[in-house]
């Protein structure tokens, strides 16, 4: 407050002055800037300064069985009605939940052991124990380093798909396609038939038979696409 | 067939390829449409094709590798191309953070995670240094101070660097290059600003545009004073009589 009682005064040199009123008002600037950002952060991303009080946890778990036993209705009751409606987009999110990709990624022993291989492997730890958010956290630390592989991409975008992010899911697995073309088809038929699910999920529906119609008979899924083509027909 | 009457016949069904099957916006597909088809010429000038489907297929995987590439660096860049990011830079000039603000504040989480992660950081340091960083990142990017190549890799350097600076009180060993960090604020410069912003409410419009703009925007006098139609000592002038209504009020609200 020395320097505001100064210019309050007139006791400080037209320099000093200056100075002092520009690192005010830049500050002032900033801070209005931090609200700003704040809330957005509070509002778009759920990420505030303080943490949840331990009560309020509680009250989320409360919160969260509540929702896990309305999500138990969704999964159990609602689709078998929306089956009968023979909607294919309700079909693709019954075969999606019904038959989880493994991931099976070891380290080999004779790999050396760099950051991103604890990440990758940690990613697929997750990954098996079906937390998809934290195998998603992983997973977009991989590739954003210049190590990132074909199945990063992969088990990124199926993270993203278990849990509903539909269009990044897309945007990865489109990635994991242009780099399987690069790797002579590595997960070509897996990219096939999860990017047809994604699509179908996303109502797309014409992207997603362009994807259904690359799996041939011999391909993994090529019965259940053929079953989603009759339905899309 | 020459490389040039090749480049011709596939220019238009690679952007196509490029626009419709790979998502790529049309800005960016002209670009990397042109980057593809050099190194077609630099790679096959002295090849000559039997027939056009040869020609695409090389085409085409020129076009996977380069996609890769560009791929690769938008992951480094908050999923920016070197295109995208100049559009961001000069709307941030003209005072439109929209953009920016979309592209940071998604990953704002990760540094956070980061900082947690890397130093056991608390989750209101975190918060508090990922914060700053952000605001240091929005100021240096207007300044030019900050180039396309892996920003992600900056940002979290930055973050690193201001968690270890302010909240450890360690002394950088490693200083990023030409990045010197700010000092740690003056707690009691909170309060400064708040009065500040009480005072500021009472000023004119015109009064805290031109204040805004000269301390805040680091624009010069003349350059105001050209956006505002009048002349540089005008304006110095009226600068000047809004610095002392803000010492009036300064004097009238902080006894």
């Amino acid at each position: 407050m020395k320097e505001l009682d100064k210019f309050k005064n007139r006791d400080l040199k037209p320099k000093e002055e200056e100075q002092f009123l520009r690192k005010l008002v830049k500050n002032k600037h900033k801070f209005e800037q931090k609200a700003k950002w704040s809330e957005i952060l509070a509002k778009e991303e759920q990420i505030t300064r303080l943490q949840q009080k331990k009560t309020k946890r509680i009250k989320r778990v409360y919160l969260w069985v509540t929702a896990a036993a309305a999500a138990g209705i969704l999964f159990f009751v609602i689709p078998p009605l929306l089956y009968q409606q023979e909607s294919p987009k309700v079909l693709a999110h019954q075969l999606l939940e019904a038959d989880i990709f493994p991931n099976p990624t070891i380290r080999k022993g004779l790999e050396e052991v760099s950051e991103v291989s604890e990440l990758r492997q940690a990613a697929a730890t997750v990954y098996g124990l079906a937390n998809y958010p934290e195998a998603q956290k992983l997973y977009a630390q991989i590739i954003g380093t210049p190590e990132a592989i074909l199945d990063d991409y992969l088990y990124l975008g199926l993270s993203q798909l278990y849990v509903g992010q539909v269009r990044l899911a897309i945007s990865n697995l489109e990635r994991a396609l242009v780099l399987s073309e690069e790797k002579e088809g590595r997960f070509n038929q897996e990219l096939n038939w999860f990017l047809a699910l994604s699509y179908l999920k996303n109502d797309n529906f014409d992207k997603a038979q362009k994807f259904l119609d690359k799996i041939k008979p011999r391909d993994w899924k090529y019965e259940e696409a053929q079953s989603l083509l009759k339905r899309l027909d | 067939m020459t490389v040039w009457q090749i480049e011709q016949d596939q220019r238009k069904k690679l952007l196509d390829w490029l626009i419709k099957e790979q998502g790529v916006p049309l800005e960016g597909a002209t670009g990397l449409c042109k980057t593809i088809l050099a190194e077609f010429r630099t790679r096959f000038y002295r090849k000559k094709f039997a027939h056009e489907q040869a020609v695409w297929q090389a085409i085409h995987k020129l076009a996977l590798m380069e996609l890769r590439k560009t791929q690769r660096l938008a992951d480094k860049n908050f999923g920016l191309t070197a295109t995208s990011f100049e559009e961001m830079r000069s709307n941030l000039k003209e005072g439109d953070d929209r953009l920016f603000e979309k592209v940071f504040l998604q990953h704002f989480k990760d540094c956070m995670e980061y900082l947690k992660r890397k130093y056991k950081a608390s989750h209101q340091d975190a918060y508090d240094v990922s914060m700053e960083t952000l605001i240091e990142f929005h100021t240096r990017l207007k300044a030019d101070k900050i180039h396309y190549g892996n920003l992600r890799f900056l940002f979290t350097q930055m973050a690193s660097q201001l968690f270890l600076k302010w909240i450890k009180k360690e002394k950088i060993k490693d200083p990023i290059d030409g990045l010197d960090l700010l000092d740690e604020p003056d707690p009691s410069l909170e309060e400064e600003v708040k009065l500040l912003q009480k005072c500021w409410k009472d000023l004119d419009e015109e009064c805290q545009n031109i204040l805004k703009d000269f301390y805040y925007g680091e624009i010069p006098l003349n350059e105001i004073a050209l956006a505002l139609g009048k002349s540089a000592a005008a304006v110095r002038k009226q600068k000047q009589r809004c610095v002392e209504k803000l010492r009036s009020l300064f004097n009238r609200i902080h006894h």
